[in-house]
C-alpha cells in the first residue's frame, strides 16, 4: 500500500531562522515625527503641572507646629517627588526614547511572511505568513503627510497582526500591493487544489 | 437557483405569526432585565421594603403596570418584526424606536439553530437563529415558524454552502461519513452535579446588600423595649419575623443574650442564601440541560439541549480553531470538567459546549475536531507530563507587583503617618506571592508535532488546545529581565485565543517559532 503523503522529519537545525534574516529599518524621518507628535502632546502636561505646582505649593499655610502643618508638609514632600519623577519619566519616554527606539524599528519581508521587530528595552518580534492574511491597509495621518510617511497594517483572521510606522509612502504601498498579491495568490492556489482534486 | 418548499412567497416582507408574541414577551422581559439589572439587583431593598408594607393594593397596582408594559413593549416588537425571503438570502427588520435592518447570505450562514419554547413544541413550531461568520450584530430570530419551514430552508442553506465549500469534503477531514450520537443523553445525576457547580452568585451577593440593613433594624428593635420599632423600614414585617424566629427556636435554647442571636441568625441566613443559591443554579442547569445530547452529522458536532427552550447548537469540525478545557472550585471537587470548542471568528465567537465530561472525553471529543494532531497530549492537568514554567516568572512577577509597591507604600506611609502601623502593609507582598506561587504552579505547556496544550489558572486549572495549523501569528517577546537571563515569552495567537508562554529559553522560542512558521507555511491545506 503506497503512503497517502510523505512526512519526512524535519531537521529542526536546518530551519529558516527568523533571526538571520536581513532587516531594514524604517525611515528616520519618522523620529522627528515621533518627537513632534510628542512636543504636541506634552504642551497638555503643562496646565497638570501648573495645577499641582499652585494647589500644593502656592496655597495659604497653615500656623507652624500644628499637626495640619506636618502633614501638608509631607504631602507636599510626597507630591512634589512623584511629579519630578513623573515629569522626568515622560519627558525621557517622548524626548529620548524616539532616539534610541526609532533605529531598532525593523522589518523584513520573506517568501512566505512579514516579519516586525520593535522595542528598545523590552524587544517584540512578530511573524505573520501570508497564508494567513486577510487584508492589509496603508495610512496617512496629518502629521504622517507632513513629513511624507505611511503606516501599513496587517490584518489576520485574529485581528491586527502587524502594524509598521515610519514607512515611506512608496514602501507602504508596493508592501501593501504585494500583501494583497500574496493572499489573491495563495486563494487561487488553494481553489485550485480543490477543483484538481474533483 | 434553490427554492425553499415554503409557507412564504419570496420578496415579500411577513409579519410572524400570532404565536411568536409568546416569544416576544419572553425577549422583553429578558432585555428588561439585562438592561436594568444592576439598578434593580442593589435595590433590592426597596423591592422587600415595598413587600414588606404588605400595602397589597400598592403592590397590586405596580405590578399591573409591569404586565401592562411589558405586553406593549412585546406588542410593539411583534408588529414591528418583519422578515423576508430571496432565492439566497433571508432579511429581517425589526426594531422598537430604532429599526434595525439585517441582510444575510445564504453562503455566510454557518449555522442554523432551533430555539423551542414550551408553547413552540405543543404547536409543533421553532424559533429559528442563525450563527455567521464575522459580524458581531447579525443575531437575529424569527420566532414561530413551522417546523417543516425551518427544515426546508437549513436544507437549502446547507445544500448551498456545501456548493461553495466542496474544498472541506476533498481534503480528506470529511472521508469518514460517520453520524451518530457522540455522547449519549445526561442522565440526572449529571445534571445535579452540573447545577451544583455552576457558579451564579449574583442572587446571593444582592440579598447578602440586605443583612446589614436587617441586623440594624435587629439591633434598635431589640434595644428600644417600648414599641417605637415599628418607625423603621421594615416595621411590623420585621417584629412578625422575629417573633416566629423565637417561637422556632425556643426549643433549643431560650435567652442566649443579643449578640449570639446575632450570629445564629447571620448562620442560619448564609446558610440559607448558600441553599437558595444552589436550589437556583440546579433549576437554572435542569432548564437548559435537561436532555443533553451530542450528535455528529458527517461534518458537525450537534448539541441539543433543553426543558421547556430547546437549544441546538451546530459546530463545523474543520473550522474549530481550539478547544478548552475548564474547572471550577466546585467541579474540581466532583473532578469534572468542562470543555468548550470555540469556531472561528472572535468578534461573535460560536462554540459548543459540554458541561460535564472526563478528561479522557475531553481526549475523544478532541480527536473526532483535530484527529491525530493530538495524539499524545494530555487532556488531564494534573498530568505530570506538563512541562513547567521556569521559577523566574515567579519570581518577577512577585517582585514587580509585590515588593516595588510595598515599598513604595511603605515609604509614603511612612513618611506621612510615622508610625510603625504602616507595616500592615506587608500582607500585600504575600497575598502577591501567594497568587504568583499559585499561578507559577498552575502554568504549563504540553506539545507535539503538530499541537500545542497551555495550561493556566490560580486555583484551578484551565487548559487551551490549540494546533499550528489555526495559528495567526507568532512573536517572540524579551523584557529586560528577559534579556539579561537569556530567556524570552512566546506569545501565540489565533481567532479564538491568544496566548504566550513565559520565561522559555531564548534558544528553544526561537526554535519554536520558527518551527510553527515552518509548520503553517509549509502545508498546502487553506485556513478555516
Amino acid at each position: 500500500m503506497s503512503t497517502l503523503f510523505e512526512n519526512p522529519t524535519v531537521p529542526l537545525d536546518s530551519l529558516p531562522s527568523v533571526e538571520e534574516i536581513s532587516w531594514s529599518t524604517v525611515e528616520s524621518r519618522y523620529r522627528d515625527m515621533a518627537l513632534l507628535k510628542n512636543l504636541l502632546f506634552s504642551l497638555l502636561l503643562i496646565p497638570i503641572v501648573g495645577g499641582v505646582v499652585f494647589l500644593f505649593f502656592l496655597t495659604e499655610q497653615s500656623p507652624v507646629n500644628t499637626t495640619e502643618h506636618t502633614v501638608l508638609m509631607s504631602l507636599r514632600f510626597l507630591v512634589g517627588i512623584g511629579t519630578v519623577v513623573l515629569v522626568a519619566f515622560l519627558l525621557f519616554r517622548w524626548f529620548v526614547i524616539p532616539f534610541l527606539e526609532v533605529p531598532r524599528m525593523k522589518y523584513a519581508v520573506r517568501l512566505e511572511d512579514i516579519n516586525y521587530r520593535r522595542g528598545v528595552f523590552s524587544t517584540k518580534t512578530t511573524s505573520a505568513p501570508f497564508r494567513r492574511m486577510q487584508h492589509a491597509e496603508t495610512n496617512r495621518g496629518p502629521l504622517e503627510r507632513m513629513f511624507d510617511l505611511a503606516s501599513l497594517s496587517v490584518f489576520t483572521a485574529a485581528g491586527l497582526a502587524v502594524q509598521i510606522r515610519g514607512l515611506s509612502p512608496e514602501t507602504a504601498e508596493a508592501l501593501r500591493d504585494h500583501v494583497l498579491k500574496k493572499i489573491s495568490e495563495f486563494q487561487q492556489v488553494d481553489s485550485d487544489a480543490t477543483e484538481n482534486d474533483d | 437557483m434553490i427554492s425553499i418548499a415554503t409557507d412564504f412567497e419570496q420578496d415579500i416582507w411577513y409579519k410572524a405569526s400570532p404565536i411568536a408574541l409568546f416569544f416576544f414577551v419572553g425577549k422583553t422581559i429578558r432585555k428588561g432585565f439585562e438592561q436594568f439589572k444592576n439598578v434593580v439587583l442593589p435595590n433590592s431593598f426597596v423591592l422587600a421594603w415595598f413587600l414588606a408594607q404588605r400595602n397589597w393594593l400598592l403592590i397590586g397596582v405596580l405590578v399591573a403596570i409591569w404586565v401592562i408594559l411589558i405586553f406593549s413593549v412585546a406588542f410593539i416588537r411583534y408588529w414591528r418584526f418583519r422578515f423576508k425571503l430571496a432565492s439566497n438570502s433571508i432579511s429581517v427588520r425589526e426594531g422598537v424606536l430604532k429599526e434595525r435592518r439585517l441582510d444575510l447570505d445564504f453562503e455566510r450562514i454557518r449555522a442554523v439553530n432551533y430555539n423551542r419554547g414550551l408553547v413552540d413544541r405543543m404547536l409543533g413550531l421553532t424559533g429559528i437563529s442563525f450563527d455567521t461568520a464575522g459580524t458581531g450584530e447579525a443575531e437575529a430570530t424569527i420566532p414561530a415558524v413551522s417546523m417543516r419551514f425551518a427544515e426546508s430552508l437549513r436544507a437549502s442553506i446547507e445544500e448551498r454552502r456545501s456548493e461553495d465549500t466542496k474544498s472541506q469534503t476533498s481534503s480528506g477531514l470529511t472521508s469518514d461519513q460517520s453520524e451518530g450520537v457522540i455522547i449519549p443523553t445526561f442522565k440526572w445525576p449529571q445534571i445535579l452535579r452540573i447545577g451544583f457547580c455552576s457558579g451564579n452568585f449574583v442572587l446571593v451577593a444582592t440579598l447578602f446588600a440586605l443583612v446589614p440593613s436587617v441586623m440594624s433594624q435587629y439591633s434598635t428593635t431589640t434595644n428600644s423595649s417600648d414599641g417605637e420599632a415599628n418607625s423603621g423600614m421594615y416595621g411590623s414585617a420585621f417584629d412578625w419575623v422575629y417573633r416566629h424566629w423565637k417561637q422556632v427556636h425556643s426549643p433549643f435554647f431560650s435567652d442566649i443574650g443579643w449578640h449570639l442571636e446575632v450570629v445564629v441568625i447571620l448562620v442560619e441566613v448564609i446558610l440559607a442564601l448558600l441553599l437558595v443559591t444552589i436550589l437556583f443554579n440546579v433549576a437554572g442547569a435542569i432548564f437548559r440541560w435537561h436532555n443533553f445530547t451530542l450528535f455528529r452529522d458527517n461534518n458537525s458536532l450537534r448539541s441539543v439541549s433543553g426543558l421547556t427552550t430547546v437549544r441546538e447548537t451546530r459546530i463545523t469540525l474543520p473550522k474549530i480553531q481550539s478547544v478548552s478545557v475548564t474547572e471550577n472550585l466546585r467541579s474540581r471537587w466532583f473532578s469534572f470538567f468542562k470543555f468548550t470548542a470555540k469556531q472561528s471568528h472572535s468578534q461573535q465567537e460560536h462554540s459548543l459546549v459540554v458541561p460535564l465530561t472526563s478528561s479522557a472525553e475531553s481526549f475523544r471529543l478532541c480527536h473526532l475536531m483535530f484527529k491525530d494532531a493530538v495524539n499524545g497530549l494530555r487532556f488531564n492537568p494534573r498530568d505530570r507530563e506538563f512541562i513547567p514554567i521556569s521559577p523566574a516568572y515567579f519570581w518577577v512577577g512577585f517582585v514587580n507587583a509585590g515588593v516595588i509597591p510595598g515599598l513604595l507604600a511603605i515609604v509614603i506611609g511612612l513618611v506621612l503617618f510615622k508610625s510603625p502601623i504602616v507595616l500592615l502593609v506587608l500582607a500585600w507582598p504575600a497575598i502577591v506571592a501567594m497568587t504568583q506561587f499559585l499561578k507559577w504552579r498552575k502554568a504549563g505547556y504540553m506539545y507535539n508535532e503538530q499541537a500545542l496544550v497551555h495550561r493556566k489558572g490560580v486555583l484551578t486549572y484551565t487548559l487551551v488546545t490549540m494546533p499550528f495549523s489555526k495559528i495567526q501569528s507568532v512573536s517572540v517577546v524579551q523584557n529586560l529581565i528577559q534579556h539579561w537571563t537569556q530567556r524570552a515569552t512566546l506569545e501565540i495567537k489565533n481567532s479564538t485565543h491568544s496566548f504566550g508562554i513565559p520565561y522559555l529559553d531564548i534558544d528553544l522560542a526561537r526554535e519554536f517559532r520558527d518551527f510553527l512558521l515552518y509548520t503553517i507555511e509549509s502545508s498546502s491545506e487553506e485556513w478555516q
